[in-house]
């Protein structure tokens, strides 16, 4: 099964929740980006078959502190495995598919006050992405020439990102050390939302 | 919990209850069997599936005792400990309390050890052997039996009612007994009540089904070829062991009665175990329908293929189809309908 609407995720989610309450699970704190986030947040609809785990945080009174060297626990994943059995849903429904972007390339400015977070009882709780988030880590994994298209699509058919949204994408992957090779990526996904002028002051 | 939850489970207990009521009746305890499955009962897996179930029903629990007094010779303690272990079924300590205070009966030594290995190093929590009263609560009573006791385990001390039978050898569920008399509790007995109730098989299955160590049941099986009493053919690349049913049966059977059907008893109680534990490990202060229809989800795709591999007719529906709490309708189905085929084969 695949989630086809923005309730079905948060139906998911609830029923995770529960399981872990019942099962007197230790609390679990997740930032969520990808095609769920996008429904959940009502940036873009399109059917997803998993939830994109980008880090596990820590919830602190300073704040919410990302911690990318940790890992879903096993007790963890086998709830979501459970609650995938229960829904027709693959068993890693819920997984840490992304959790290299923020290890190789830190958060977005800002990224953390962005945050929405939702609660699924006691023991869990999910913040999702927000637009301007998504729209850099769509950037990145568009292109990323191994990437399914639907990241591309989601950009141009679903997101359609303003230009301020993109340059900011922009300016986050190439505030480090890059190739010719992906600054071309790069300028071929901002050519094809069409702000070649971003695109033109990207270096060749 | 919902209320079809709690209707669920309280009928699993009942119907359960009433299965090991028929079985005991058939091989024994005061009281009327209205069962009149054809089929054998292995009383080893019985009586470990007992030490549980057995504690939701105080009067069934001391009838077996009662039953024990007069036909625990018939029992191998052996293969009772090593059932237990391999299947993960019945209570330890049950089983250790039943056996110290058959010691106390019984003036052969094979109760010893399983009553020794049962017990618990250091003295633990006590709580109530029967499950009756509300958890929590501890019954008080005038003298508690140290047998049990010392397992950690409160019961008013046992006075047997002596009302117990012999058991009927000649009635068809109880061949292994029959067969026990003929050649010994062992191995050979009950390899040869497999051999006579199935179209036979290879040593590691038998061995599997029986809960025997499979190069002890290879001897077994290689001496009675040898001296010619069971037949043995290549299949692959094992060999494949049977009897001559028609002849046998004349010696392990009543005339009047046809030879009983083989039940695949412990991957039966192992199956009815998954599901029970599930059920009665449920909090049902804490529950709603998602979180009941999950765990019984769970619990019945561990038990699907014992349950399947009891060699009894039961439907189980594929769950695939069911989404989330849909699924609790489709359990309570499956479930009442392996109840019937329990109490009605």
């Amino acid at each position: 099964m695949t989630f086809e609407r923005p309730e079905q995720i948060d139906g998911a989610l609830q029923r995770l929740g529960k399981r872990l309450t019942y099962d007197y699970a230790d609390p679990i704190a997740l930032v969520i980006c990808g095609g769920s986030a996008l429904n959940v947040l009502n940036i873009a609809y399109r059917t997803t078959k998993d939830v994109d785990v980008l880090a596990v945080v820590d919830e602190t009174e300073n704040g919410v502190k990302l911690r990318h060297d940790r890992v879903l626990p096993e007790f963890f994943r086998r709830n979501v495995a459970s609650v995938g059995r229960d829904l027709g849903l693959d068993e890693d429904w819920l997984n840490m598919g992304p959790k290299d972007v923020i290890a190789v390339y830190g958060p977005p400015k800002g990224m953390m006050d962005r945050l929405n977070r939702h609660e699924y009882g006691p023991c869990l709780t999910v913040y999702f992405v927000s637009r301007l988030d998504q729209v850099h880590f769509k950037v990145l994994a568009a292109a990323d020439p191994k990437a399914q298209p639907h990241h591309l699509e989601d950009l141009v058919e679903r997101i359609k990102p303003l230009e301020d949204e993109v340059r900011a994408a922009v300016n986050w992957l190439m505030n480090r050390e890059t190739s010719s090779w992906f600054r071309g990526r790069v300028k071929y996904v901002v050519e094809t939302l069409g702000y070649d002028s971003i695109s033109n002051e990207i270096q060749e | 919990m919902t209320v079809s939850a709690m209707k669920f489970r309280n009928d699993l207990k009942e119907g359960l209850i009433d299965f090991v009521w028929q079985q005991w009746c058939r091989l024994g305890i005061s009281g009327t069997s209205l069962a009149k499955a054809s089929w054998m009962i292995d009383p080893e897996v019985l009586l470990v599936f007992t030490s549980e179930i057995g504690r939701y029903d105080s009067r069934l629990f001391d009838q077996v005792l009662d039953w024990l007094t007069v036909n625990g010779s018939w029992i191998n303690t052996q293969r009772l400990s090593a059932i237990m272990r391999r299947d993960n079924t019945g209570c330890p300590a049950v089983i250790g309390a039943i056996a110290a205070w058959m010691c106390d009966r019984d003036k052969s030594t094979k109760w010893r050890g399983i009553a020794r290995r049962n017990l618990a190093g250091e003295p633990g929590s006590v709580e109530s052997l029967f499950r009756t009263a509300r958890i929590g609560t501890m019954p008080v009573f005038d003298r508690t039996d140290r047998h049990f006791e010392a397992y950690g385990l409160q019961r008013e001390e046992v006075h047997t009612r002596d009302m117990a039978k012999p058991v009927n050898m000649n009635d068809l569920a109880n061949i292994m007994f029959k067969s026990r008399a003929l050649f010994g509790i062992g191995i050979r007995a009950d390899v040869m009540v497999y051999l006579l109730t199935t179209k036979g098989g290879h040593a590691r299955c038998i061995a599997e089904l029986l809960g025997y160590n499979h190069m002890r049941v290879q001897e077994v099986l290689t001496g009675l070829a040898d001296a010619g009493f069971i037949f043995v053919r290549a299949a692959g690349r094992t060999k494949h062991y049977w009897i001559d049913r028609q002849r046998w049966a004349t010696v392990l059977c009543s005339e009047k009665v046809p030879i009983p059907h083989w039940v695949n008893w412990r991957p039966l109680t192992r199956g009815l175990t998954v599901i029970w534990r599930a059920a009665w490990t449920l909090d049902e202060e804490r529950t709603d329908e998602y979180i009941v229809s999950s765990k019984m989800r769970e619990a019945m795709r561990a038990a699907r293929d014992d349950l399947h591999g009891s060699s009894i007719a039961f439907e189980i529906t594929d769950d695939k189809s069911c989404v989330a709490e849909e699924y609790l309708a489709v359990f309570v189905r499956d479930i009442r309908g392996i109840l019937e085929s329990l109490s009605t084969a």
